[in-house]
């Protein structure tokens, strides 16, 4: 997924995200930070508190709320972009070995320490690959080998058709598709159906031609639906 | 009790295929999961459930695709070591019946086909039949899968698309989805130390040469398990005649190893079949393991020509009805250890008192 562009300057990525919910309808904005910014301090920015849902709010918590100014906001949305805990990073404390000389130990870094922190936005690492529908990372499906549905086959398509030139014979399919069977069968029900109106016609003929008592022809019609009906379509 | 209605004798313990010497039976199974599920490690529980349903009502109407009346064993209905049942046969494998919740298998009383139901992948359609037919066992599942295909290509259908065919939980699976193993006894090739240079030549073929029960199962009584590794890439005629080809090898390979025995391992051959024989004869308590190792070589001195009574059929049916499962199967109740180490003795030694040593082991 390419990563999204400021929808004001259209040049820097995008780092301050923010939905607005106004009855039922969401709209999203996405900013990069001096845009943000400077929209703040320029032509000020419609409350963050939507009037129509925090009426029922206690007038204390409101004005508390009121009372932050929206950069302050910003601020603490940077920094909670920036320290999320980052799975890529050093793993957690259960993956630490089980002796506390290690954590006390100087070179050991701490169990949640965050490398993005110490790295220019440039080289910060990229966010988890994820699934959009189970939420499997690319990550877990290496570690455990098993993807979590089908669409991870499509969200991983670049990095699995690699793997599948090393651990199978080639990364494209070759053999049966369903499809071979649906057409098979549908195929089968076509000559079904033309054999039956065959039938039809012919028996109509018949009873046309004795009705006309023209046995000669009665009688090769008779041979003649002998032989369709004896006509076998089936699986 | 439901599993006394499946075969005491399933379809690959009797006579049929070829290579019968050496290939026990052969197996093949098409991995295929619904397209808008997850896959059974993450599936929530009830989507678990209405995938058996489901998959057990279209069975239900697919009658005539399988070979024969499907019996039904939803887990939840059956305590751990019936299910361990199922697994000395080889209808299922070790992944599923440590599960319960949601898991199934619909089986053929003589297990021609087991459709196993939410084990790694939503659905597995397998056959196993006995000697090297994989291409008979192939045509029982392929006909089952047209038939499920057609049934749900209207109710969502299997995940398939264009670049990695069937889409399977492990992307080891995807493509075909389709597994090919044979069951092979190598014992001569175990006593002339040629079974490792055998595994690597597999390998070098894109095979395994695996344990008893597959992927990481240990050896028992000299019975490995050849399969393919390669599921996408290639479609399944040439997975099935590669699988062919490659288990045929190995045959030769095992007969010459046998023919081999008689000159160059001759006393060491001889005291192993001479004990095992004893064993099987005079054993009052015998534990599986044991057992199996003592059968596997009363087997080579029936193919070494040194020994005669008991068919190869009886043999593969020895082998799963002194399986500590199926042991309390066949007595319909559960039993102690030590109960079931004297009960299989006694089984065993009313089969191998039959048994009579030709003028060629005295040799």
């Amino acid at each position: 997924m390419p990563h999204p562009i400021c929808e004001i300057c259209g040049e820097r990525p995008a780092i301050v995200f923010l939905t607005q919910m106004v009855d039922d309808t969401t709209t999203k904005h996405h900013f990069c930070e001096r845009c943000a910014r400077a929209k703040v301090k320029g032509e000020g920015w419609p409350s963050l508190l939507n009037p129509q849902w925090d009426d029922d709010l206690p007038d204390e918590v409101r004005a508390a709320l009121e009372a932050v100014p929206l950069e302050d906001i910003i601020r603490e949305l940077f920094d909670t972009e920036t320290t999320a805990p980052n799975p890529n990073a050093f793993g957690d404390a259960f993956d630490a070995p089980d002796d506390f000389e290690a954590f006390d130990s100087p070179f050991s870094p701490p169990a949640d320490l965050d490398l993005n922190e110490f790295l220019l936005p440039s080289h910060r690492a990229e966010p988890a690959l994820r699934c959009p529908r189970c939420g499997t990372t690319w990550d877990t499906l290496q570690r455990e080998g098993r993807a979590g549905c089908a669409a991870c086959y499509g969200a991983f398509r670049d990095q699995l058709g690699d793997i599948m030139n090393t651990v199978q014979r080639g990364e494209t399919h070759l053999g049966k598709s369903p499809r071979a069977a649906q057409k098979r069968t549908r195929r089968l029900g076509q000559l079904r159906k033309r054999r039956d109106s065959q039938l039809e016609m012919l028996r109509n003929r018949l009873q046309e031609a004795v009705a006309q008592e023209k046995y000669e022809d009665a009688a090769q019609l008779r041979d003649k639906i002998k032989i369709v009906s004896g006509t076998v379509v089936s699986d | 009790m439901l599993l006394t209605h499946f075969d005491k004798t399933a379809r690959w313990m009797r006579r049929g295929g070829r290579e019968g010497d050496v290939v026990l039976s052969s197996r093949v199974r098409l991995a295929r999961n619904f397209r808008r599920a997850h896959f059974p490690h993450l599936a929530p529980t009830q989507d678990l459930l209405s995938i058996r349903t489901r998959t057990l009502a279209a069975l239900e109407t697919l009658a005539e695709a399988a070979p024969a009346a499907l019996l039904v064993v939803p887990f939840e209905k059956f305590t751990p070591w019936e299910r361990q049942s199922l697994l000395d046969r080889h209808f299922t494998s070790r992944g599923h019946i440590k599960e319960e919740l949601g898991r199934a298998i619909a089986a053929t009383g003589d297990g021609a086909l087991c459709v196993l139901i939410n084990e790694e992948d939503h659905l597995r359609l397998q056959s196993l039949l006995p000697g090297l037919q994989f291409d008979a066992a192939y045509a029982v599942v392929d006909k089952m899968d047209d038939a499920l295909e057609a049934h749900f290509d209207t109710r969502g259908g299997f995940a398939f698309e264009a670049q990695f065919g069937y889409l399977t939980a492990c992307p080891t699976n995807a493509g075909t989805g389709l597994r090919a193993s044979a069951m092979l006894h190598l014992p001569a090739l175990e006593i002339v130390e040629k079974l490792e240079k055998t595994r690597k030549w597999a390998a070098s073929r894109g095979l395994d040469l695996r344990g008893t029960f597959g992927e990481d199962s240990k050896v028992w009584g000299h019975l490995h398990q050849l399969s393919n590794r390669a599921t996408l890439g290639l479609d399944e005629t040439e997975i099935l005649l590669e699988m062919d080809a490659a288990t045929r090898e190995i045959c030769e390979l095992e007969r010459a190893a046998r023919a081999q025995l008689p000159h160059k391992n001759a006393v060491e051959t001889r005291d192993h079949i001479g004990r095992a024989f004893g064993l099987l004869r005079h054993a009052r308590i015998i534990s599986c393991r044991e057992a199996t190792e003592a059968l596997s070589f009363v087997r080579l001195g029936h193919e070494m020509g040194w020994m005669k009574g008991l068919s190869r059929q009886r043999f593969n049916e020895l082998l799963v009805w002194i399986r500590p499962a199926y042991l309390q199967v066949l007595h319909g109740r559960s039993l102690a250890g030590a109960e079931r180490e004297a009960l299989r003795a006694n089984l065993l030694r009313q089969h191998i008192a039959r048994v009579k040593l030709e003028a060629a082991f005295e040799e």
